[in-house]
Protein backbone atom coordinates (compact mmCIF):
# COMPACT_ATOMS: atom_id res chain seq x y z
CA UNK A 1 0.00 0.00 0.00
CA UNK A 2 2.76 2.31 0.93
CA UNK A 3 4.64 1.46 -2.25
CA UNK A 4 1.54 2.11 -4.33
CA UNK A 5 1.06 5.48 -2.71
CA UNK A 6 4.67 6.28 -3.31
CA UNK A 7 4.36 5.32 -6.96
CA UNK A 8 1.21 7.41 -7.33
CA UNK A 9 2.88 10.35 -5.68
CA UNK A 10 5.89 10.02 -7.97
CA UNK A 11 3.63 9.76 -10.98
CA UNK A 12 1.79 12.88 -9.90
CA UNK A 13 5.06 14.65 -9.22
CA UNK A 14 5.95 13.97 -12.81
CA UNK A 15 2.55 14.60 -14.38
CA UNK A 16 1.77 17.94 -12.77
CA UNK A 17 4.98 19.74 -13.81
CA UNK A 18 4.75 18.01 -17.19
CA UNK A 19 1.28 19.33 -17.96
CA UNK A 20 2.25 22.80 -16.71
CA UNK A 21 5.38 22.72 -18.83
CA UNK A 22 3.36 21.53 -21.81
CA UNK A 23 0.96 24.42 -21.51
CA UNK A 24 3.33 27.28 -20.91
CA UNK A 25 6.09 26.16 -23.20
CA UNK A 26 4.18 24.77 -26.12
CA UNK A 27 3.75 28.25 -27.49
CA UNK A 28 7.36 28.01 -28.57
CA UNK A 29 6.09 25.75 -31.37
CA UNK A 30 4.79 28.91 -32.95
CA UNK A 31 7.79 31.11 -32.36
CA UNK A 32 8.89 32.89 -35.44
CA UNK A 33 11.69 35.44 -35.50
CA UNK A 34 10.19 38.00 -33.14
CA UNK A 35 11.19 41.62 -33.08
CA UNK A 36 10.35 44.26 -30.54
CA UNK A 37 9.37 47.77 -31.57
CA UNK A 38 11.27 50.84 -30.35
CA UNK A 39 10.72 51.31 -26.63
CA UNK A 40 10.75 54.59 -24.72
CA UNK A 41 10.63 55.19 -20.98
CA UNK A 42 10.13 57.93 -18.45
CA UNK A 43 11.36 57.15 -14.94
CA UNK A 44 10.37 59.12 -11.85
CA UNK A 45 11.65 58.71 -8.29
CA UNK A 46 11.05 61.02 -5.35
CA UNK A 47 12.73 60.45 -2.02
CA UNK A 48 13.38 63.93 -0.62
CA UNK A 49 10.22 65.99 -0.63
CA UNK A 50 10.20 69.77 -0.65
CA UNK A 51 7.93 70.08 2.34
CA UNK A 52 9.42 69.18 5.69
CA UNK A 53 5.95 68.07 6.75
CA UNK A 54 6.12 65.07 4.45
CA UNK A 55 8.22 62.13 5.56
CA UNK A 56 11.06 61.64 3.15
CA UNK A 57 11.51 58.22 1.70
CA UNK A 58 14.84 56.47 1.59
CA UNK A 59 15.12 54.28 -1.46
CA UNK A 60 12.67 55.59 -4.05
CA UNK A 61 15.35 57.60 -5.86
CA UNK A 62 17.49 54.44 -5.94
CA UNK A 63 14.47 52.58 -7.31
CA UNK A 64 14.20 55.05 -10.18
CA UNK A 65 17.90 55.00 -10.99
CA UNK A 66 18.09 51.20 -10.87
CA UNK A 67 15.00 50.94 -13.08
CA UNK A 68 16.44 53.46 -15.57
CA UNK A 69 19.72 51.51 -15.67
CA UNK A 70 17.93 48.21 -16.20
CA UNK A 71 15.68 49.58 -18.93
CA UNK A 72 18.64 51.17 -20.71
CA UNK A 73 20.56 47.89 -20.50
CA UNK A 74 17.51 46.15 -21.95
CA UNK A 75 17.44 48.42 -24.97
CA UNK A 76 14.83 50.88 -23.80
CA UNK A 77 15.40 54.51 -24.67
CA UNK A 78 15.10 56.22 -21.29
CA UNK A 79 13.98 59.65 -22.44
CA UNK A 80 14.00 61.29 -19.04
CA UNK A 81 14.73 60.39 -15.42
CA UNK A 82 13.12 62.75 -12.92
CA UNK A 83 14.60 62.57 -9.44
CA UNK A 84 13.39 64.55 -6.43
CA UNK A 85 13.14 68.26 -7.29
CA UNK A 86 12.79 67.51 -11.03
CA UNK A 87 9.61 65.65 -10.23
CA UNK A 88 7.31 68.53 -9.36
CA UNK A 89 3.71 68.21 -10.52
CA UNK A 90 4.38 70.45 -13.51
CA UNK A 91 7.61 68.56 -14.23
CA UNK A 92 5.91 65.17 -14.14
CA UNK A 93 2.97 66.24 -16.30
CA UNK A 94 5.22 67.94 -18.80
CA UNK A 95 7.50 64.90 -19.02
CA UNK A 96 4.53 62.57 -19.51
CA UNK A 97 3.12 64.81 -22.24
CA UNK A 98 6.47 64.98 -23.99
CA UNK A 99 6.93 61.24 -23.83
CA UNK A 100 3.45 60.39 -25.09
CA UNK A 101 3.59 62.97 -27.89
CA UNK A 102 6.98 61.77 -29.05
CA UNK A 103 6.25 58.04 -29.06
CA UNK A 104 4.72 57.03 -32.41
CA UNK A 105 1.94 54.51 -32.79
CA UNK A 106 3.22 50.98 -32.40
CA UNK A 107 6.19 51.84 -30.19
CA UNK A 108 6.23 51.08 -26.48
CA UNK A 109 5.95 53.84 -23.87
CA UNK A 110 6.66 53.04 -20.24
CA UNK A 111 6.23 55.33 -17.25
CA UNK A 112 7.66 54.23 -13.94
CA UNK A 113 6.97 56.07 -10.68
CA UNK A 114 8.40 55.43 -7.23
CA UNK A 115 7.45 57.77 -4.42
CA UNK A 116 4.66 58.61 -2.05
CA UNK A 117 1.07 57.86 -2.94
CA UNK A 118 -2.07 58.78 -1.13
CA UNK A 119 -5.81 58.18 -1.26
CA UNK A 120 -8.86 60.24 -0.51
CA UNK A 121 -12.53 59.33 -0.91
CA UNK A 122 -11.72 56.34 -3.08
CA UNK A 123 -9.38 58.23 -5.41
CA UNK A 124 -5.68 57.42 -5.56
CA UNK A 125 -3.03 60.11 -6.06
CA UNK A 126 0.66 60.34 -6.85
CA UNK A 127 2.49 62.77 -4.56
CA UNK A 128 4.88 64.98 -6.54
CA UNK A 129 7.96 66.65 -5.04
CA UNK A 130 6.27 70.03 -4.51
CA UNK A 131 3.13 68.71 -2.81
CA UNK A 132 1.98 70.94 0.00
CA UNK A 133 0.08 69.21 2.75
CA UNK A 134 -2.36 72.14 2.95
CA UNK A 135 -3.47 71.86 -0.65
CA UNK A 136 -4.41 68.87 -2.76
CA UNK A 137 -3.95 70.81 -5.97
CA UNK A 138 -0.37 69.57 -6.27
CA UNK A 139 -1.39 65.91 -6.23
CA UNK A 140 -1.83 63.93 -9.45
CA UNK A 141 -5.05 61.96 -9.36
CA UNK A 142 -5.86 58.73 -11.17
CA UNK A 143 -8.32 60.67 -13.33
CA UNK A 144 -5.73 63.28 -14.28
CA UNK A 145 -3.29 60.57 -15.25
CA UNK A 146 -5.92 58.68 -17.26
CA UNK A 147 -6.83 61.93 -19.04
CA UNK A 148 -3.17 62.52 -19.89
CA UNK A 149 -2.91 59.03 -21.32
CA UNK A 150 -6.04 59.32 -23.42
CA UNK A 151 -5.26 62.86 -24.63
CA UNK A 152 -1.64 62.53 -25.60
CA UNK A 153 -0.84 58.87 -26.25
CA UNK A 154 -0.54 57.94 -29.91
CA UNK A 155 0.54 54.42 -29.11
CA UNK A 156 -1.65 51.70 -27.65
CA UNK A 157 1.37 50.05 -26.06
CA UNK A 158 1.47 52.08 -22.88
CA UNK A 159 2.67 50.72 -19.54
CA UNK A 160 2.46 52.49 -16.20
CA UNK A 161 4.22 51.01 -13.18
CA UNK A 162 3.68 52.62 -9.79
CA UNK A 163 5.57 51.67 -6.67
CA UNK A 164 3.62 53.78 -4.21
CA UNK A 165 1.00 53.43 -1.52
CA UNK A 166 -2.61 53.15 -2.71
CA UNK A 167 -1.43 52.75 -6.31
CA UNK A 168 -4.09 50.12 -7.08
CA UNK A 169 -6.45 53.00 -7.87
CA UNK A 170 -4.56 53.60 -11.11
CA UNK A 171 -5.61 50.22 -12.50
CA UNK A 172 -8.21 50.84 -15.22
CA UNK A 173 -11.48 48.92 -15.25
CA UNK A 174 -11.57 45.96 -17.60
CA UNK A 175 -13.76 42.90 -18.09
CA UNK A 176 -12.28 40.97 -15.19
CA UNK A 177 -12.57 41.04 -11.44
CA UNK A 178 -9.48 41.14 -9.27
CA UNK A 179 -9.76 38.33 -6.75
CA UNK A 180 -7.31 39.97 -4.38
CA UNK A 181 -8.97 42.67 -2.28
CA UNK A 182 -7.66 46.23 -2.44
CA UNK A 183 -6.81 46.03 1.27
CA UNK A 184 -5.10 42.66 1.14
CA UNK A 185 -4.11 40.96 4.32
CA UNK A 186 -2.48 37.54 4.30
CA UNK A 187 -4.28 36.65 7.51
CA UNK A 188 -7.69 37.39 6.02
CA UNK A 189 -7.23 36.29 2.44
CA UNK A 190 -5.52 33.31 0.95
CA UNK A 191 -4.34 33.82 -2.61
CA UNK A 192 -5.43 30.23 -3.16
CA UNK A 193 -8.91 31.69 -3.30
CA UNK A 194 -7.82 33.59 -6.36
CA UNK A 195 -8.52 30.92 -8.93
CA UNK A 196 -11.20 30.72 -11.55
CA UNK A 197 -13.98 29.59 -9.20
CA UNK A 198 -13.79 33.08 -7.73
CA UNK A 199 -15.61 34.26 -10.85
CA UNK A 200 -18.74 32.35 -9.79
CA UNK A 201 -19.23 34.94 -7.06
CA UNK A 202 -20.07 37.57 -9.68
CA UNK A 203 -20.88 35.40 -12.65
CA UNK A 204 -23.65 37.45 -14.24
CA UNK A 205 -21.72 40.72 -13.96
CA UNK A 206 -18.57 39.18 -15.37
CA UNK A 207 -20.40 37.62 -18.32
CA UNK A 208 -21.97 41.02 -19.00
CA UNK A 209 -18.57 42.76 -18.68
CA UNK A 210 -17.10 40.31 -21.13
CA UNK A 211 -19.96 40.82 -23.58
CA UNK A 212 -19.55 44.59 -23.32
CA UNK A 213 -15.81 44.49 -23.87
CA UNK A 214 -14.88 45.64 -27.37
CA UNK A 215 -11.22 44.69 -27.14
CA UNK A 216 -9.90 48.26 -27.08
CA UNK A 217 -6.34 48.23 -25.80
CA UNK A 218 -6.12 50.01 -22.48
CA UNK A 219 -2.86 51.07 -20.81
CA UNK A 220 -1.31 48.22 -18.91
CA UNK A 221 -0.91 49.24 -15.27
CA UNK A 222 1.02 47.46 -12.56
CA UNK A 223 0.70 48.77 -9.03
CA UNK A 224 2.77 47.84 -6.01
CA UNK A 225 -0.24 47.87 -3.71
CA UNK A 226 -4.02 47.85 -3.63
CA UNK A 227 -6.03 51.05 -3.68
CA UNK A 228 -6.50 50.86 0.08
CA UNK A 229 -3.12 49.72 1.29
CA UNK A 230 0.45 50.80 1.79
CA UNK A 231 3.48 49.55 -0.05
CA UNK A 232 6.82 49.39 1.73
CA UNK A 233 10.50 50.00 1.25
CA UNK A 234 13.49 48.49 3.03
CA UNK A 235 14.34 49.62 6.51
CA UNK A 236 16.66 52.57 6.91
CA UNK A 237 20.31 51.90 7.71
CA UNK A 238 19.91 53.29 11.22
CA UNK A 239 16.99 50.95 11.97
CA UNK A 240 17.75 48.05 14.28
CA UNK A 241 16.26 45.55 11.86
CA UNK A 242 18.08 46.86 8.78
CA UNK A 243 19.28 43.84 6.87
CA UNK A 244 20.84 45.49 3.81
CA UNK A 245 18.78 42.97 1.94
CA UNK A 246 16.63 44.99 -0.38
CA UNK A 247 17.83 48.62 -0.33
CA UNK A 248 14.88 49.46 -2.57
CA UNK A 249 11.16 49.62 -2.46
CA UNK A 250 10.13 46.03 -1.84
CA UNK A 251 8.03 45.81 -4.99
CA UNK A 252 10.70 47.42 -7.15
CA UNK A 253 13.40 45.17 -5.72
CA UNK A 254 11.58 42.07 -6.89
CA UNK A 255 10.38 43.65 -10.12
CA UNK A 256 14.00 44.41 -11.03
CA UNK A 257 14.93 40.80 -10.27
CA UNK A 258 12.12 39.64 -12.53
CA UNK A 259 14.16 40.79 -15.53
CA UNK A 260 16.54 37.93 -14.79
CA UNK A 261 14.39 35.32 -13.09
CA UNK A 262 10.84 36.01 -14.26
CA UNK A 263 10.75 34.18 -17.59
CA UNK A 264 8.22 31.51 -16.63
CA UNK A 265 7.77 29.93 -20.05
CA UNK A 266 11.45 30.27 -20.97
CA UNK A 267 10.73 31.85 -24.32
CA UNK A 268 13.45 34.44 -23.78
CA UNK A 269 11.05 37.27 -22.95
CA UNK A 270 9.79 38.54 -19.62
CA UNK A 271 6.35 40.01 -20.17
CA UNK A 272 4.60 42.49 -17.90
CA UNK A 273 2.46 39.64 -16.59
CA UNK A 274 5.47 37.42 -15.92
CA UNK A 275 7.33 40.23 -14.14
CA UNK A 276 4.23 40.96 -12.08
CA UNK A 277 3.85 37.29 -11.22
CA UNK A 278 7.48 36.99 -10.17
CA UNK A 279 7.35 40.13 -8.02
CA UNK A 280 4.02 39.18 -6.44
CA UNK A 281 4.97 35.63 -5.54
CA UNK A 282 8.36 36.79 -4.22
CA UNK A 283 6.74 39.44 -2.03
CA UNK A 284 4.32 36.84 -0.68
CA UNK A 285 7.14 34.41 0.10
CA UNK A 286 9.85 36.73 1.31
CA UNK A 287 8.20 39.86 2.70
CA UNK A 288 4.60 39.09 3.63
CA UNK A 289 5.59 35.93 5.45
CA UNK A 290 8.04 37.83 7.65
CA UNK A 291 6.22 41.11 8.14
CA UNK A 292 2.61 40.12 7.60
CA UNK A 293 2.20 39.60 11.33
CA UNK A 294 3.12 43.27 11.78
CA UNK A 295 0.33 44.19 9.38
CA UNK A 296 2.82 45.22 6.70
CA UNK A 297 1.72 42.71 4.10
CA UNK A 298 0.63 44.02 0.72
CA UNK A 299 -0.24 42.65 -2.69
CA UNK A 300 0.57 44.11 -6.11
CA UNK A 301 -2.13 44.37 -8.77
CA UNK A 302 -2.21 44.36 -12.56
CA UNK A 303 -4.73 45.45 -15.14
CA UNK A 304 -6.79 42.99 -17.15
CA UNK A 305 -7.26 42.37 -20.84
CA UNK A 306 -5.92 39.66 -23.07
CA UNK A 307 -2.97 41.61 -24.40
CA UNK A 308 0.45 41.32 -22.77
CA UNK A 309 3.60 43.36 -23.37
CA UNK A 310 7.26 42.34 -23.34
CA UNK A 311 9.29 44.29 -20.78
CA UNK A 312 12.59 42.48 -20.72
CA UNK A 313 14.37 40.17 -23.10
CA UNK A 314 17.11 37.63 -22.68
CA UNK A 315 17.55 37.41 -26.42
CA UNK A 316 20.53 39.17 -27.97
CA UNK B 1 -9.31 20.36 7.26
CA UNK B 2 -7.87 23.01 5.01
CA UNK B 3 -10.32 24.58 2.64
CA UNK B 4 -8.42 23.52 -0.48
CA UNK B 5 -8.30 19.90 0.75
CA UNK B 6 -12.04 19.95 1.42
CA UNK B 7 -12.66 21.27 -2.05
CA UNK B 8 -10.51 18.56 -3.61
CA UNK B 9 -12.35 15.87 -1.65
CA UNK B 10 -15.74 17.24 -2.69
CA UNK B 11 -14.70 17.51 -6.33
CA UNK B 12 -13.25 13.99 -6.32
CA UNK B 13 -16.45 12.57 -4.80
CA UNK B 14 -18.51 14.46 -7.36
CA UNK B 15 -16.39 13.14 -10.20
CA UNK B 16 -16.56 9.55 -9.00
CA UNK B 17 -20.32 9.81 -8.53
CA UNK B 18 -20.75 11.22 -12.00
CA UNK B 19 -18.47 8.61 -13.52
CA UNK B 20 -20.56 5.87 -11.96
CA UNK B 21 -23.78 7.53 -12.99
CA UNK B 22 -24.71 4.73 -15.42
CA UNK B 23 -25.18 2.49 -12.42
CA UNK B 24 -27.97 4.72 -11.31
CA UNK B 25 -29.87 4.80 -14.55
CA UNK B 26 -33.61 4.75 -13.95
CA UNK B 27 -36.65 4.08 -16.05
CA UNK B 28 -36.06 4.42 -19.78
CA UNK B 29 -33.31 6.93 -19.23
CA UNK B 30 -29.80 5.62 -19.43
CA UNK B 31 -26.63 7.50 -18.85
CA UNK B 32 -23.09 7.12 -19.93
CA UNK B 33 -20.16 9.16 -18.79
CA UNK B 34 -16.85 9.88 -20.41
CA UNK B 35 -13.53 11.37 -19.44
CA UNK B 36 -11.23 12.70 -22.09
CA UNK B 37 -8.24 14.93 -22.44
CA UNK B 38 -6.29 16.31 -25.30
CA UNK B 39 -4.15 18.97 -26.85
CA UNK B 40 -5.89 22.12 -27.93
CA UNK B 41 -5.01 25.00 -30.20
CA UNK B 42 -6.59 28.37 -29.74
CA UNK B 43 -6.56 30.99 -32.48
CA UNK B 44 -7.10 34.39 -30.92
CA UNK B 45 -7.50 37.91 -32.23
CA UNK B 46 -8.14 41.26 -30.65
CA UNK B 47 -9.65 43.78 -33.10
CA UNK B 48 -6.48 45.86 -33.36
CA UNK B 49 -4.01 42.97 -33.26
CA UNK B 50 -3.32 40.01 -35.50
CA UNK B 51 -4.36 36.37 -35.19
CA UNK B 52 -2.05 34.19 -33.16
CA UNK B 53 -2.14 30.66 -31.82
CA UNK B 54 -2.05 29.57 -28.23
CA UNK B 55 -1.54 25.95 -27.35
CA UNK B 56 -2.81 24.15 -24.31
CA UNK B 57 -4.82 21.24 -23.12
CA UNK B 58 -8.32 20.38 -22.04
CA UNK B 59 -9.64 17.75 -19.68
CA UNK B 60 -13.33 17.06 -19.92
CA UNK B 61 -16.07 15.06 -18.31
CA UNK B 62 -19.25 14.35 -20.26
CA UNK B 63 -22.50 12.86 -19.12
CA UNK B 64 -24.95 11.67 -21.81
CA UNK B 65 -28.56 11.05 -21.02
CA UNK B 66 -30.58 9.14 -23.56
CA UNK B 67 -34.05 7.64 -23.58
CA UNK B 68 -32.73 4.62 -25.48
CA UNK B 69 -29.73 2.69 -24.37
CA UNK B 70 -27.17 3.39 -27.03
CA UNK B 71 -25.34 0.31 -25.91
CA UNK B 72 -28.11 -2.10 -26.63
CA UNK B 73 -27.10 -4.07 -29.68
CA UNK B 74 -30.71 -4.19 -30.77
CA UNK B 75 -30.75 -0.46 -30.86
CA UNK B 76 -27.74 -0.41 -33.11
CA UNK B 77 -30.11 -1.51 -35.85
CA UNK B 78 -31.46 2.00 -35.59
CA UNK B 79 -28.31 3.91 -36.39
CA UNK B 80 -29.16 7.31 -34.95
CA UNK B 81 -29.30 8.04 -31.26
CA UNK B 82 -29.75 11.42 -29.66
CA UNK B 83 -29.45 12.52 -26.10
CA UNK B 84 -28.79 15.33 -23.72
CA UNK B 85 -25.26 16.22 -22.84
CA UNK B 86 -23.84 17.74 -19.68
CA UNK B 87 -20.16 18.55 -19.71
CA UNK B 88 -17.49 19.96 -17.41
CA UNK B 89 -14.12 20.98 -18.76
CA UNK B 90 -10.86 22.26 -17.42
CA UNK B 91 -8.80 24.10 -20.01
CA UNK B 92 -5.45 25.81 -19.94
CA UNK B 93 -3.68 27.79 -22.65
CA UNK B 94 -0.20 29.25 -22.52
CA UNK B 95 0.63 32.72 -23.75
CA UNK B 96 1.02 33.18 -27.49
CA UNK B 97 4.28 33.81 -29.23
CA UNK B 98 5.21 37.40 -29.93
CA UNK B 99 3.09 39.18 -32.53
CA UNK B 100 4.80 41.15 -35.24
CA UNK B 101 4.01 44.41 -33.41
CA UNK B 102 5.63 43.26 -30.16
CA UNK B 103 2.43 42.42 -28.27
CA UNK B 104 1.33 38.94 -27.30
CA UNK B 105 -1.74 37.27 -25.87
CA UNK B 106 -1.89 36.27 -22.24
CA UNK B 107 -2.28 32.68 -21.18
CA UNK B 108 -5.36 31.70 -19.25
CA UNK B 109 -7.00 28.71 -17.65
CA UNK B 110 -10.44 27.96 -16.36
CA UNK B 111 -13.47 25.74 -16.11
CA UNK B 112 -16.49 25.34 -18.31
CA UNK B 113 -19.97 24.01 -17.59
CA UNK B 114 -22.04 23.13 -20.59
CA UNK B 115 -25.43 21.80 -21.65
CA UNK B 116 -26.22 20.53 -25.08
CA UNK B 117 -27.16 17.66 -27.31
CA UNK B 118 -25.27 14.62 -28.50
CA UNK B 119 -25.74 12.44 -31.56
CA UNK B 120 -24.46 8.97 -32.28
CA UNK B 121 -24.47 7.35 -35.69
CA UNK B 122 -23.65 3.67 -35.57
CA UNK B 123 -24.02 1.76 -38.83
CA UNK B 124 -23.91 -1.86 -37.91
CA UNK B 125 -21.36 -2.69 -40.56
CA UNK B 126 -18.91 -0.13 -39.30
CA UNK B 127 -16.11 -1.85 -37.44
CA UNK B 128 -12.54 -0.89 -36.70
CA UNK B 129 -10.15 -3.64 -35.57
CA UNK B 130 -13.21 -5.89 -35.34
CA UNK B 131 -14.77 -3.55 -32.84
CA UNK B 132 -18.11 -1.88 -33.39
CA UNK B 133 -17.48 1.77 -34.17
CA UNK B 134 -19.73 4.79 -34.27
CA UNK B 135 -19.59 8.39 -35.32
CA UNK B 136 -20.29 10.76 -32.46
CA UNK B 137 -21.00 14.45 -32.49
CA UNK B 138 -22.21 16.94 -29.95
CA UNK B 139 -22.87 20.61 -29.53
CA UNK B 140 -23.31 22.60 -26.37
CA UNK B 141 -23.45 26.07 -24.91
CA UNK B 142 -20.97 26.53 -22.16
CA UNK B 143 -20.45 29.04 -19.42
CA UNK B 144 -16.80 29.48 -18.60
CA UNK B 145 -14.91 31.01 -15.74
CA UNK B 146 -11.30 31.78 -16.42
CA UNK B 147 -8.26 33.41 -14.94
CA UNK B 148 -5.28 34.95 -16.66
CA UNK B 149 -2.25 32.83 -15.79
CA UNK B 150 0.00 34.45 -13.22
CA UNK B 151 -2.64 36.95 -12.11
CA UNK B 152 -5.62 36.94 -9.77
CA UNK B 153 -7.86 38.35 -12.53
CA UNK B 154 -10.99 36.26 -13.02
CA UNK B 155 -13.57 36.60 -15.77
CA UNK B 156 -16.48 34.72 -17.31
CA UNK B 157 -17.52 34.01 -20.86
CA UNK B 158 -20.15 32.12 -22.83
CA UNK B 159 -18.82 29.72 -25.42
CA UNK B 160 -20.26 27.60 -28.16
CA UNK B 161 -18.53 24.25 -28.22
CA UNK B 162 -18.83 21.00 -30.04
CA UNK B 163 -16.96 17.93 -31.07
CA UNK B 164 -17.06 15.11 -33.57
CA UNK B 165 -15.21 11.87 -33.55
CA UNK B 166 -15.29 8.13 -33.46
CA UNK B 167 -16.23 5.80 -30.66
CA UNK B 168 -14.99 2.23 -30.43
CA UNK B 169 -17.64 0.38 -28.49
CA UNK B 170 -17.10 -2.27 -25.88
CA UNK B 171 -13.35 -2.34 -26.05
CA UNK B 172 -13.59 -3.81 -22.61
CA UNK B 173 -16.57 -5.20 -20.78
CA UNK B 174 -17.20 -6.07 -17.19
CA UNK B 175 -20.61 -7.62 -16.44
CA UNK B 176 -23.07 -5.10 -17.80
CA UNK B 177 -20.57 -2.25 -17.72
CA UNK B 178 -18.92 -1.30 -21.02
CA UNK B 179 -15.76 0.64 -21.65
CA UNK B 180 -15.62 2.50 -24.93
CA UNK B 181 -12.75 4.41 -26.46
CA UNK B 182 -13.32 7.89 -27.84
CA UNK B 183 -11.23 9.84 -30.33
CA UNK B 184 -12.62 13.32 -30.76
CA UNK B 185 -11.95 16.61 -32.41
CA UNK B 186 -13.30 19.21 -30.00
CA UNK B 187 -13.82 22.76 -31.23
CA UNK B 188 -15.34 25.94 -29.97
CA UNK B 189 -15.86 29.65 -30.38
CA UNK B 190 -16.00 32.35 -27.77
CA UNK B 191 -15.19 35.98 -27.24
CA UNK B 192 -12.95 36.90 -24.35
CA UNK B 193 -12.10 40.47 -23.45
CA UNK B 194 -13.27 41.54 -26.89
CA UNK B 195 -11.08 38.98 -28.65
CA UNK B 196 -12.42 36.30 -30.97
CA UNK B 197 -11.25 32.82 -30.13
CA UNK B 198 -11.52 29.70 -32.24
CA UNK B 199 -10.28 26.55 -30.63
CA UNK B 200 -9.78 23.05 -31.95
CA UNK B 201 -7.81 20.04 -30.89
CA UNK B 202 -7.60 16.31 -30.59
CA UNK B 203 -8.66 14.38 -27.54
CA UNK B 204 -8.61 10.80 -26.38
CA UNK B 205 -10.90 9.43 -23.78
CA UNK B 206 -12.87 6.55 -22.45
CA UNK B 207 -16.55 6.21 -21.86
CA UNK B 208 -18.27 4.16 -19.26
CA UNK B 209 -21.74 2.93 -20.06
CA UNK B 210 -24.35 0.33 -19.42
CA UNK B 211 -25.21 -2.56 -21.68
CA UNK B 212 -27.64 -5.36 -21.23
CA UNK B 213 -26.03 -8.54 -20.08
CA UNK B 214 -25.46 -11.08 -22.84
CA UNK B 215 -28.46 -13.07 -21.62
CA UNK B 216 -30.71 -10.04 -21.88
CA UNK B 217 -29.78 -9.29 -25.46
CA UNK B 218 -32.17 -10.06 -28.21
CA UNK B 219 -30.98 -12.91 -30.38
Amino acid sequence: MRKTNLKSARLLQFLIPFTFFLTVSSCSLFLSAPSLPARHALVIGIADYQSTRINDLFYTDDDAMSMADLLAAQGWDVEETLIDSDASKAGIISAIQNLLESVPKGDYALIYYSGHGTESNGTSYLVPYDYDINSNSKLISEDELAALFSSYAKTDNLIFIADSCFSGGFIPDTEVLDAVPSDYSASRFSTKEAFPFFAFKNLAALVQNNADSDGTLVPMVISAAGSLEFSYEDFRPEAYNYLKLYQHGIFTYFFLKAAYFGDVNRDGFVTATEAYHYATSSIAKEWNRKYGTWGWDFYPHISGGLRDIVLFSNKP
Amino acid sequence: MARSVKLKVILSCLLITLLLAPSFAFGDVTASSALDSGLMFNLVKLPSLEWKAQTGFQIGYRLFLSSNSIYNRDNFKRPFHAGFLFRVDYFSFGSSALLSDGNLYRGFHGYGLGLGASLLFAPEAMTIFNVQAAFVADASAQIRVSEYLGTPLAGAQIAGTGSFGIRLSEVFRLENRTFNLLVRVPFGYTTMAGASMISAGLSLGFELGNAPSRDERAP
